[in-house]
């Protein structure tokens, strides 16, 4: 990014985005329940895909540990947000300064998103003195760890049962609001002097490290960051569906994310943000067609399973024609012919992922 | 003595499992650079394939099975895996977890979602007693086939040609195929042989439990990617190292932990492997880690 070129240059990708979201959500707005339904779900998606695209994307250090923030900021709300009665229907049984706390949507999302960060900037320390496969599995690890947690802290929890009687308030507006919130600060970030550090230790570590950057210090930054954003993703998550178990957080779901994320490009904020839009957009209409439709007269009978049998084969079919997702990690710019002056220099595409044996 | 014993033949042959599947992870990963999630659904499918099988003599359809184990292990790389071969590992690894997403829910579509028994033989479970001690034949069974395809994958790997190709492309892939390896071939075998340890692994899991869902092999290749990276990532005395010993370790943690922990096991079990990784990052053996040199 040409830091000397015009503004409405420099911020074309947030403003694009931000058009772009704006535009599904007011679209949308006037739908119906279920399609209203949909886009919540889908904003929700893009502040935690955006959430660890700071993270994955920036650093790339691949996390399976996402889940494990999202997991706090739903349990956190639902423990400020419920109705103190229902705090102590066993088997939960929250401690005394909680079951008194009943707070609304946001003030309880931002403290979920302040308990996540905090956690994540202390699981930060040890695993990020980790690198490449070692990093990805002490997220991994992680991402373990807290499955075990859900299932046995019940009392906080409801462990393997459901937690139910979160107050549900999300709505298409709020939701949008979040999106283009967490998509501003994850632009702000990437475009600041800690976000470019770390880029470039993705970009090249050794370089990185030759000119200064600790990289150390620049992943542990980025992770509590994409934690607290993982961790209001989670609040907004619970506050959408009211209730909570812990298949919520399992490894599909942790992978969706990821698939959202690489299917888009994971190298760049529009790739996040594309392809949590091209994926809702597939799983959709897949669902209606589970559903049992007739199609021109054709009857389609109700078959679970083809929802993912076609997302599988959609994420193939991606992967296979582009390996670097769909946006292939540029960034959304304005069409040629709207800009003005020079720009060529800032096309410059980012590099591959690392440096790894060519497997021809 | 007797129980520590006892303990000790079921954490061997919890260990000898997972090493089984850890190799066949590691083997694929060497080589690929991939992480290979559909190892599990080999497992699976080849669970399935014993109960498709259930009127033939145990013998020729454990034969069966593996063939065709075998034969998908080496269609799903050619259709699915080659076209993104040479990807950054992100790719690879969704990739693979695609293919593995994609088989367990084609078998939701066509067998159905809930669990099936199948009995590979009742002798197995029941427990004889040697001595003091109550040991089930599955378990030694366990053991010395994990002893068997280790030793055997590990001579085989150094004496015949194809062993030799394999590991000459794990160190260094350009550089074998410069020296007249021919890649697609390699990689073809080496998925092959990785299919052939997951149809065995496959055999005593069911002999083991009896039960078959669509997810029975997710869980296994999990702990095994993490056995891998534990024992250290590329060398596959590592992976057998590393399988051996979180195998272990979950029989020894459950019979040692005082009662009012046992239930944070796995957390406990993760929170270790994450305190090994610290100590040593490459793992328990490493292998020769690419460093990158300016």
């Amino acid at each position: 990014m040409n830091l000397r070129s015009p503004l409405p240059t420099r911020f074309a990708t947030p403003i694009l985005l931000v058009a772009g979201i704006t535009i599904v959500a007011a679209l949308a707005s006037t739908g119906s329940v279920s399609l209203q339904q949909t886009i919540m779900e889908m904003f929700i998606n893009v502040v935690l895909v955006v959430g660890l695209y700071t993270f994955s994307g920036n650093s790339g250090v691949l996390s399976f540990g996402h889940t494990s923030f999202m997991a706090i900021g739903a349990y956190v709300t639902a423990a400020l947000t419920m109705p103190p009665l229902l705090k102590q229907q066993p088997p939960l049984g929250l401690p005394g300064f909680l079951v008194d706390a009943h707070l609304s949507l946001l003030p309880a999302a931002l403290i979920a998103g302040v308990a996540a960060g905090l956690i994540g900037a202390i699981v930060a320390v040890p695993l990020m003195r980790l690198t490449g496969l070692a990093a990805g599995i002490g997220t991994f690890a992680l991402f373990l760890i807290c499955q075990d947690v859900i299932k046995n802290a019940s009392t906080l929890t409801a462990g393997e049962e459901s937690l139910v009687g979160i107050p549900i308030s999300d709505t298409v507006w709020s939701t949008w609001g979040w999106a283009v919130a967490v998509v501003l600060v994850a632009f702000a970030y990437q475009t600041s002097r800690a976000g470019l550090r770390l880029r470039a230790s993705r970009d090249n570590e050794a370089a990185a490290a030759a000119a200064g950057v600790d990289i150390r210090r620049e992943r542990r930054i980025a992770l509590a960051l994409s934690a607290v954003i993982a961790g209001v993703g989670g609040a907004l998550y619970s506050n959408l569906l009211g209730v909570l178990s812990v298949t919520d957080f399992s490894f599909a779901a942790s992978f969706l994310i990821i698939a959202m994320l690489v299917v888009g490009g994971m190298t760049s904020l529009s790739g996040a943000v594309v392809g949590v839009g091209v994926v809702t957009l597939v799983v959709q209409g897949l669902r209606t067609v589970e559903a049992g439709t007739s199609v021109a007269g054709l009857e389609i009978p109700a078959r679970p399973g083809m929802t993912e049998v076609g997302l599988a084969l959609l994420l193939l079919l991606v992967l296979a024609l582009r390996p670097r997702g769909i946006v292939g990690g540029l960034e959304l710019r304005w069409p040629r012919t709207f800009r003005r002056g020079r720009t060529p220099a800032a096309l410059a595409t980012n590099p591959p992922l690392e440096i790894t044996d060519d497997v021809a | 003595m007797t129980e520590i014993l006892q303990t000790a033949i079921n954490a061997t042959s919890s260990g000898g499992f997972y090493a089984l599947v850890a190799i066949g992870v590691a083997l694929i990963f060497s080589i690929m650079r991939m992480v290979n999630f559909a190892h599990g659904e080999l497992i699976m499918a080849g669970g399935y394939l014993l109960l498709v099988l259930a009127g033939v003599p145990l013998l020729l359809a454990v034969l069966i099975m593996i063939l065709a184990v075998v034969l998908l292990a080496v269609i799903i790389e050619r259709v699915a895996i080659r076209p993104v071969r040479g990807a950054n590992p992100a790719t690879l690894m969704i990739t693979s977890y695609a293919i593995s997403y994609l088989m367990q829910n084609l078998v939701l579509l066509t067998v159905g979602g809930e669990p099936r028994s199948v009995a590979v033989s009742r002798h197995l479970l029941k427990p004889i007693e040697i001595g003091s001690l109550n040991v089930r034949l599955i378990d030694l069974i366990t053991i010395a086939t994990a002893i068997l395809m280790i030793g055997g994958l590990s001579v085989l790997s150094r004496r015949s040609l194809g062993g030799q190709q394999m590991r000459a492309a794990a160190q260094d892939f350009t550089m074998a195929r410069l020296c007249g390896v021919r890649a697609d071939r390699i990689v073809a075998v080496t998925f092959g042989v990785s299919g052939f340890l997951a149809a065995i692994a496959a055999v005593l899991l069911v002999a083991q439990t009896g039960v078959l869902n669509t997810t029975m092999g997710q869980t296994p290749v999990l702990l095994a990617f993490v056995a891998t990276v534990l024992g250290g990532m590329g060398s596959l005395s590592g992976a057998a190292v590393g399988g051996f010993l979180l195998g272990a370790a979950t029989i020894l943690l459950q019979t040692y932990l005082p009662r009012e922990v046992a239930d944070y096991r796995d957390a406990i079990l993760f929170s270790l492997v994450i305190a090994v990784l610290l100590v040593r990052p490459n793992g328990l053996i490493a292998g020769r880690a690419p460093v990158t040199r300016v």
